[in-house]
């Protein structure tokens, strides 16, 4: 890996119904090393790209038809629909209301970054992605990251029960 | 005593690292590169806000001929929501405002039907405004007054959560 270029051996999907706002994802991440970028207008398209294997990363819009960000990331956690179901996914929204990142968290998305965004936070998420991946849950109705980091300092009682196997 | 659920953790192969290795949390030349490529783009930047603020007009009078009910009403909020995400992005950060706005104005069919029509043609036209005139932020006090006025109508509709 290079220092000038962290995100050099990376492939992304960017997933957004507005053509402009693919350039400037592209644009951002090339200035990060990463040139190999695929685009998808919406999440049926986004779906398609990705069973054709090779995508590390997934950054896709909320906001999109036919098939939202929403149901994009459930497609993508459904280990019955998906080829990879623990491929990060970053949600970039103009969302930004603490019910939709919620929403985002528990249909599994990895990140959540709202628009406006700027090269320095969309650089954090992504190194938030690498360097601290939360390890993934399977319970009945829910396949994702492990939505308790973003509930500080957990003290209600253990709910949780591991899976007999 | 309610029945806990059972639940399974995976730790998965982290990928990325693999390919990467850990990244610097805080990497200001790489920002410094992401930022230059941007200014490459920039001179496009009107003419794709240009093209976003059609969209919002045609969305519009699509909503005088149709009402706001239905598709068209759910076009017009997309438009608006698009709008909120790319104005600030695209250096008029008084278009994200005002676009935010009016997706809470009109963001469900219940809200579109309670909606007056002459709130939303406002933001319409004061997003128009903004383009015409080059108001790009809310330090132009002509702007920020609107802008202001506007939101306290929203507010006092749908509430300031809505």
């Amino acid at each position: 890996m290079s220092a000038d270029r962290p995100l050099e051996k990376l492939r992304v999907l960017v997933a957004d119904d507005s053509p402009a706002m693919r350039g400037i994802v592209r644009a951002v991440l090339s200035g990060f090393g990463c040139d190999r970028v695929f685009e998808a207008e919406n999440g049926l398209q986004a779906l398609a790209v990705t069973e054709s294997g090779g995508i590390d990363l997934v950054i896709c819009d909320w906001k999109m038809a036919p098939c939202d960000g929403i149901e994009l990331v459930r497609a993508l956690r459904d280990p019955a629909r998906s080829r990879d179901p623990f491929l990060p996914v970053i949600m970039l929204t103009a969302y930004s209301e603490t019910a939709r990142v919620r929403e985002a968290r528990d249909a599994g998305a990895t990140e959540f970054l709202a628009k406006p965004f700027t090269a320095e936070t969309l650089y954090q998420r992504i190194a938030a992605v690498i360097n601290r991946p939360r390890p993934f849950v399977r319970a009945d109705g829910f396949n994702g990251p492990d939505r308790r980091r973003l509930e500080r300092d957990h003290s209600g009682a253990e709910r949780r029960q591991a899976r007999q196997s | 005593m309610s029945q806990a659920k059972p639940y399974e953790i995976i730790n998965p192969p982290n990928k990325l690292k693999a390919k990467t290795g850990s990244i610097p949390a805080v990497n200001p030349e790489a920002i410094k590169r992401a930022e230059e490529a941007l200014e490459q783009v920039k001179s496009e930047f009107r003419n794709w806000l240009a093209e976003e603020v059609r969209k919002l007009e045609r969305a519009h009078a699509d909503i005088h001929a149709n009402g706001l009910g239905g598709k068209h009403g759910e076009a017009l909020f997309v438009v608006a929501h698009d709008l909120r995400g790319l104005g600030s992005t695209y250096e008029f950060p008084i278009v994200t405002r005002l676009a935010k706005s009016m997706c809470k104005l009109i963001e469900t069919a219940e809200k579109r039907a309670a909606a007056p029509r002459a709130l939303v043609d406002a933001h319409v036209g004061a997003i128009r405004a903004a383009l015409i005139q080059n108001i790009r932020s809310d330090t132009d006090m002509v702007g920020r007054e609107l802008v202001e006025e506007l939101e306290r109508q929203v507010i006092a509709r749908v509430g300031a959560e809505g």
